[in-house]
């Protein structure tokens, strides 16, 4: 699938008002980062900081959807490792609240929590997002190969943990 | 290829998705600048050890006015939109063992072209009065600009590898102005446009968000007293 599944389906009501994008996507950003950092309230900031990007950018160039602008820059600020510094660094010891995850798939989330950031983005943004793996390598800035190893080793280990090894 | 599994695992991720809180606490406030404690985030090697001059160019081009971003709608008073806080001084602080490093700027947001004043401050907090450190040519303290989410830039610390020495005095900051620093192959497409850049000591940048930083390290051969790296968040609206 080119485009990406929710690109698709966000990009339609979105308009080119900077309000209708917020209101249009500011909710599946937030549960899509929340999977990749695996932490909702984090989440929300990078959320947060996304649209505040995407006011400085706005409007974007003619070919950009803001779904695939956001999510570009969504999961960038997620695996920006000198981001996270800066927020969590000089706190030894930081606990998140997964009962939402929890309270759903435990399961899943326990596997999911076993990945790093960059395979979770990728194999979210293949498997939930429909985008192909070229286009996660874009959004990533990593080489395709790269990237597809990444979903390969996720996938395989996530298919471990849940109980699909066969 | 898609299978079952992939299937499964789609429809899961979908629900674990639309299970994530997405109203918390802390609703649509706005999105804290970069003035946060700074920590280091970058491991400056010891030594600096970089034969003459390095440049990291992920792509595109340092002119401002290059590629420059369309204007931001601004936001009505009606709107959700989470803004930035407004323009003030930002400083970042550093701090390994007795020593101190501390960046800032007068503003976090300034107009494309216009010159992006930033300094530097080296601090010594320590038992004696005074303390020799080492540093290459480049002198204690240099700087370095990125721009990470877009990969448009980055620009490494770079200097002669020459040993030279010097004094920090105790509580009295060693100040150094932002001084660009670095290279690039002359066969670069975009050499002219960093010919143009360095020929300009005043830092000047595209639109975008810039992490502007600062690295001081205590080189070798004399003892490793500090690994130093403070970094400020700059604004540049088109």
């Amino acid at each position: 699938m080119r485009g990406g599944r929710l690109a698709s389906e966000n990009a339609g009501g979105a308009g080119h008002d900077l309000d209708s994008a917020f209101r249009a996507h500011r909710d599946w950003l937030v549960r899509r980062l929340a999977l990749i950092v695996g932490d909702a309230e984090e989440a929300r900031d990078l959320a947060q900081e996304a649209f505040v990007r995407l006011t400085e950018h706005w409007p974007l160039p003619d070919q950009s959807e803001p779904a695939r602008w956001l999510s570009t820059v969504g999961v960038r600020l997620a695996i920006d490792e000198r981001r996270r510094r800066r927020r969590w660094g000089f706190l030894d010891l930081r606990e998140t609240d997964a009962t939402w995850a929890l309270a759903v798939d435990p399961d899943l989330w326990r596997a999911l929590s076993r990945l790093d950031r960059r395979t979770r983005a990728a194999i979210v943004l293949t498997t939930l997002d429909g985008y192909s793996q070229d286009e996660v390598a874009t959004m990533l800035e990593a080489p395709r190969g790269t990237v597809a190893s990444w979903i390969s080793r996720g996938r395989e280990r996530l298919r471990t943990e849940l109980g699909r090894d066969r | 290829m898609t299978d079952e599994f992939d299937v499964e695992l789609r429809r899961r991720l979908g629900g674990l998705a639309a299970a994530a809180p997405v109203d918390g606490s802390g609703g649509l406030a706005r999105v804290a600048s970069g003035v946060s404690p700074g920590r280091a985030a970058r491991r400056l090697a010891p030594g600096l050890l970089v034969p003459a001059v390095l440049v990291v160019v992920i792509g595109g081009a340092l002119l401002v006015g290059a590629g420059q971003q369309p204007k931001a709608t601004p936001a009505t008073s009606q709107s959700l939109l989470p803004t930035r806080p407004a323009n003030g001084p930002v400083t970042t602080t550093h701090v390994d063992g007795f020593f101190e490093l501390t960046i800032r700027s007068e503003h976090d947001r300034y107009a494309a072209g216009d010159p992006i004043v930033v300094e530097a401050s080296l601090m010594y907090h320590g038992p004696d009065a005074t303390v020799e450190i080492c540093h290459d040519r480049g002198g204690p303290i240099m700087f370095g600009i990125r721009e990470k989410i877009f990969g448009a830039i980055e620009l490494a610390p770079a200097s002669q590898l020459m040993f030279d020495h010097g004094t920090l005095t105790r509580d009295v900051p060693l100040t150094k102005a932002f001084a660009k620093s670095g290279g690039y192959p002359s066969d670069d497409p975009a050499a002219p446009s960093f010919r143009a850049f360095f020929a300009d000591p005043t830092l000047r940048l595209p639109p975008g968000t810039w992490h502007v930083y600062a690295v001081a390290a205590s080189c070798s051969p004399g003892p490793l007293l500090f690994e130093l790296n403070a970094e400020i968040e700059i604004v540049v609206d088109a």
